[in-house]
């Protein structure tokens, strides 16, 4: 199996994993109606 | 009888009995369009997802990597941050905006959003959603028609008219709540088909050692990101055409309404991390069931879009297969279903109420939005049909492609900068939605034009383009609606 390819999925799945939680601090102040 | 039926038909009888039910909560419009502005985050969160995964994700994709190998996952990449984006970037100020200005359906928010008195937002969207949407539903139905033939050996047409029939009643029947349900239902289904299919399969084949050793032996571009091309730049074609899928999350009506209809707006933030969770648990899993139909089944398909089907049907018991084809038909009907209501959203209250204002009751509403359901179904069900069998094994692959750009590309730019951009004018919002309907239609039709750069990407980004410039050499209205930043 290709190193690059086993290292650009899971890769972007983690980096995916970390971003989706900064979002969800980004939008702490922000959904109140 | 064939266990495979135990399974299908046990699903669509939940499904059913969700509309029977649904239908008793429904006295007006807003329960037919939005279901009262009542859902909790994991029926908006899951909700989401089904309606925004449709055949594509257990057809037409393990079809694509089923002929073009690993090199998929660019696509299921670039969707993951698509998702990521809009549900950060637009749910919340949407939900919020929305509600404030009392928009209904996204071409409500355009006009109120831009203080338009001419209609012209309203009038280009109603034609961009009931154009693409037509498409997006045809290719649905063919969906039906593949999973039918493929495991129960139905003529194309039969599944495709049974297919429209489940979708359409329990619509009629429900509305919007019934859509959100039975969403949920089937989005965990799906999630069940994409995480253990693959793993079956891989287990059943040897092991992943033995899984890669087939692939290769099928030709070592299977597993390389760049599909064995070589050269910078088509590789750098390559990682685009997938990326760009993520482009088409921002501009898609049926899952932009289920922001509009949580309960509460603080729930969007919870919604997000529901939707994120179900995206990295199923996603990674959808292109290897192509793949694992390819070392099982080796290359010659006659349709690659059937391979989940026969996966399914080769790997596990009748029951069981049975169970996982409801899946694939759970994708397609989550999918369907919410377009519908959407489109029918557009007939009767873009159209009908806002245009005519007519002097009517919630109850009279309710039955125009059921015959406008009909009404759009039909058109839909016609072009399936007269499309004919697929000819190339890539037909719902390719028809969502269009719809997917056309919708993402025409309101996915002028929804994100009106939303956090308060120098969005009225103007600007419009040539971006004709600029991306029009090139999504000129790249459609013009290989020369989507060999230098793939349709979605294009489109989104010349109306993007539009959007900003046309802006910046307009005034801004008096802008009472204001931006959600």
């Amino acid at each position: 199996m290709p190193r690059w390819t086993i290292l650009w999925v899971v890769g972007s799945w983690i980096v995916l994993a970390v971003l989706t939680l900064l979002a969800y601090r980004f939008n702490r102040d922000r959904g109140h109606d | 009888m064939n266990p495979l039926w135990i399974g299908l038909f046990l699903y669509l009888g939940v499904m059913l009995s969700v509309g029977i039910a649904a239908s008793r909560y429904m006295r007006s419009l807003d329960d037919f369009v939005l279901g009262g502005r009542r859902l909790g985050p994991w029926v908006a969160a899951i909700s989401e997802r089904a309606s925004g995964e449709s055949s594509w994700f257990l057809l037409g994709l393990p079809g694509a990597a089923y002929g073009l190998g690993f090199t998929e996952y660019w696509s299921v990449i670039g969707i993951g941050f698509g998702i990521l984006v809009s549900w950060t970037f637009i749910a919340i100020p949407l939900r919020r905006e929305s509600a404030r200005l009392g928009a209904l359906t996204l071409p409500d928010y355009f006009e109120l959003r831009f203080n338009d008195r001419t209609r012209l937002l309203r009038l280009v969207s109603m034609v961009v959603i009931l154009v693409f949407y037509t498409f997006y539903v045809a290719a649905q139905l063919h969906g039906a028609g593949k999973i039918l033939k493929g495991t129960f050996g139905f003529e194309h047409t039969t599944g495709i008219l049974i297919g429209a029939a489940v979708v359409v009643l329990y619509t009629l029947l429900g509305g919007f709540l019934a859509v959100a349900w039975t969403d949920l239902i089937q989005g965990l289904m799906m999630t069940a088909v994409a995480v253990v299919l693959p793993i079956v399969g891989i287990a059943y084949i040897g092991g992943f050692d033995v899984f890669v050793e087939r692939l290769s032996a099928q030709g070592p571009g299977y597993l390389e990101m760049s599909g064995g091309k070589v050269g910078a730049a088509v590789m750098f074609g390559v990682a685009v055409g997938g990326l760009s899928w993520g482009f088409g999350y921002l501009g898609q009506p049926h899952l932009l309404t289920r922001y509009m209809a949580i309960r509460k707006t603080s729930e969007l933030r919870q919604g997000g991390l529901i939707a994120m969770g179900w995206t990295l648990l199923s996603y990674w899993g959808a292109p290897l069931i192509g793949l694992v139909g390819l070392a099982l089944l080796g290359p010659d398909l006659a349709d690659p879009e059937q391979v989940m089907p026969l996966v399914a049907t080769t790997l596990l018991p009748g029951w069981l297969a049975g169970m996982m084809i409801a899946g694939a038909t759970a994708a397609m009907m989550s999918t369907a279903d919410s377009q519908l209501i959407v489109a029918t959203s557009t007939l009767v209250e873009d159209i009908y109420v806002r245009l005519f204002r007519p002097k009517t009751t919630p109850s009279r509403l309710v039955m125009l939005s059921r015959l406008a359901t009909i009404a759009v179904a039909a058109v839909a069900l016609t072009l399936a049909l007269t499309a004919g069998e697929d000819q190339s094994g890539g037909l719902i692959y390719k028809t969502v492609a269009y719809a997917w750009s056309g919708l993402g590309a025409s309101f996915g730019p002028a929804l994100l900068l009106g939303l956090w951009w308060r120098r969005t004018t009225f103007q600007g919002a419009l040539a971006g939605m004709v600029c991306g309907m029009a090139a999504t239609i000129v790249w459609k039709n013009s290989a020369a034009l989507s060999a230098v750069l793939d349709m979605k990407a294009a489109a989104f980004l010349i109306s993007l383009s539009a959007v900003i410039a046309v802006s910046l050499v307009t005034r801004p209205s008096d802008d009472p609606a204001g931006t959600g930043v």
